[in-house]
């Protein structure tokens, strides 16, 4: 669970957020809407330490969250893998930061995770060998093998044609559901309506936030 | 490709000829004549003294190229999680950039002598101010979302400083060190000047001093071509490095 406790935070002369008060529960998925520039991505980045409130708290658990919990993962649109690392590599990662070093049955986890997103025989690939769609779907292998607690995606499936659209939609929430795996949260940035309401269990319009 | 090249053989060739006819009505202590630099050269080859001269030079630019990145590299990376660092190191490297480093001479032949330290630690100071700042842009220019991302898989500051900011900037790294390098040529010539019994400085000194601007025109025509092989290979070597940062992105 995420709570934002009278949360404010402005950039210069605006007000982004103002006294903000919402509780993110475990278990759901909620999905961000709203036009550019209106916070969403700053939520995002308040939820996992890399912003800092002017005031008010951020909690995760009841403890303020910090920058490097690798408990919280936040996927970006683009931007999203490490380019001078192949693509087995950037999926390996976070369990190479974790563990120290990788076992060979870490490594065929990676590579049916890779087949999951349709990347399979891609692994030595570097990440400017690949599409937009591709690199996202890169990005989503390296969440799915790190499955943490709380999943942050800010429209991490935008590159995406439709049919791929759904079937990444599909694995997300077959990743969600299932009781043995942990990403309980997940809080989903889109610009896509069917998008979200597909996914989410609710729907957050940032638009009507009150400043 | 090869309409490239004959242009540029073109050029050159247009440029000997100009030079050829132009020396035939001047002074030779203003122009000197084609052939009189050719044959300077070759003495210069057959006595030893131009390979000497410019293994000196390029020595020296070389020790004081690696310890500007010696210096520049880490407290490059450590300004981008350090704003105290940055807020002190800034004003610095903005203001000195604009001293000319040449007066900077006196006072280094005051404090180290007339010997090597002091020309390596002219040819440190005068790279320094431009290596620096170029090295702090660069890992400031890496990309939010790379940094957030590597926040959130877990990475600590050191190693988001090593494993994120350095390979994400290495390349424009090694091309500015490059760069350093044609900063050094300008310099070297002026800190040979100083006590020196090899370089291409010296040599280009002593055309100056005799008169023989013959002497100079040669000199000047080894650092061209130095330069002109170094750049080229340079540039060539980082990008056989760093395919990832010069390959076309694949586009949707």
């Amino acid at each position: 669970m995420i709570e934002f406790q009278g949360v404010s935070l402005n950039f210069d002369e605006k007000v982004i957020f103002n006294n903000y008060h919402q509780i993110f529960e475990a278990g759901k998925i909620y999905c961000l809407t709203g036009p550019s520039g209106c916070g969403k991505t700053t939520l995002l980045r308040l939820a996992c330490g890399l912003q800092k409130a002017d005031s008010g708290k951020v909690l995760f658990q009841g403890v303020p969250v910090n920058k490097n919990q690798s408990d919280i993962f936040m996927m970006h649109q683009s931007h999203v893998n490490f380019p001078w690392m192949t693509v087995l590599d950037n999926v390996l990662l976070p369990l190479k930061l974790k563990e120290g070093k990788i076992t060979p049955e870490q490594v065929a986890l990676a590579q049916e995770i890779l087949a999951l997103v349709d990347l399979e025989g891609s692994e030595k690939l570097y990440p400017h060998q690949l599409s937009g769609g591709m690199n996202q779907r890169v990005a989503l292998a390296r969440v799915l093998i790190a499955r943490p607690k709380i999943l942050l995606m800010d429209e991490p499936l935008s590159a995406l044609d439709p049919g791929l659209r759904l079937k990444m939609q599909d694995l997300i929430l077959r990743y969600h559901q299932a009781a043995s795996l942990p990403i309980s949260l997940i809080i989903l940035i889109t610009h896509d309506l069917s998008e979200a309401s597909r996914m989410a269990d609710l729907q957050i319009d940032f638009s009507k936030i009150p400043r | 490709m090869v309409l490239k090249w004959l242009r540029k053989i073109l050029l050159a060739v247009i440029i000997l000829i100009l030079w050829f006819v132009a020396s035939r009505y001047t002074n030779p202590l203003f122009l000197p004549k084609p052939e009189m630099v050719w044959f300077d050269l070759v003495t210069l080859i057959q006595n030893g003294m131009l390979q000497k001269g410019m293994l000196a030079s390029f020595g020296r630019i070389t020790i004081a190229t690696l310890i500007t990145s010696v210096i520049s590299v880490p407290l490059g990376l450590l300004v981008v999680n350090h704003i105290w660092l940055d807020r002190m190191l800034t004003p610095i490297t903005a203001a000195a950039r604009y001293i000319p480093i040449t007066v900077a001479s006196p006072l280094l032949i005051l404090w180290l002598g007339i010997d090597e330290t002091m020309k390596i630690a002219f040819l440190t100071l005068a790279t320094l101010f431009f290596f620096l700042p170029t090295v702090v842009m660069t890992v400031k220019e890496t990309s939010q979302e790379l940094l957030d991302t590597a926040y959130t898989i877990g990475m600590k500051p050191t190693q988001v400083m090593l494993k994120v900011l350095l390979p994400n900037s290495l390349p424009v790294i090694c091309e500015s060190f490059l760069m350093m390098y044609g900063i050094g040529w300008n310099y070297v010539i002026i800190v040979e000047t100083f006590n020196a019994v090899s370089g291409l400085g010296y040599i280009i000194n002593l055309g100056s001093i005799r008169g023989r601007t013959d002497l100079v025109f040669a000199a000047l025509g080894v650092i061209l071509l130095m330069s002109v092989v170094f750049d080229k290979t340079g540039k060539y070597l980082i990008k056989k490095a760093f395919p990832w940062k010069y390959a076309r992105a694949v586009e949707d």
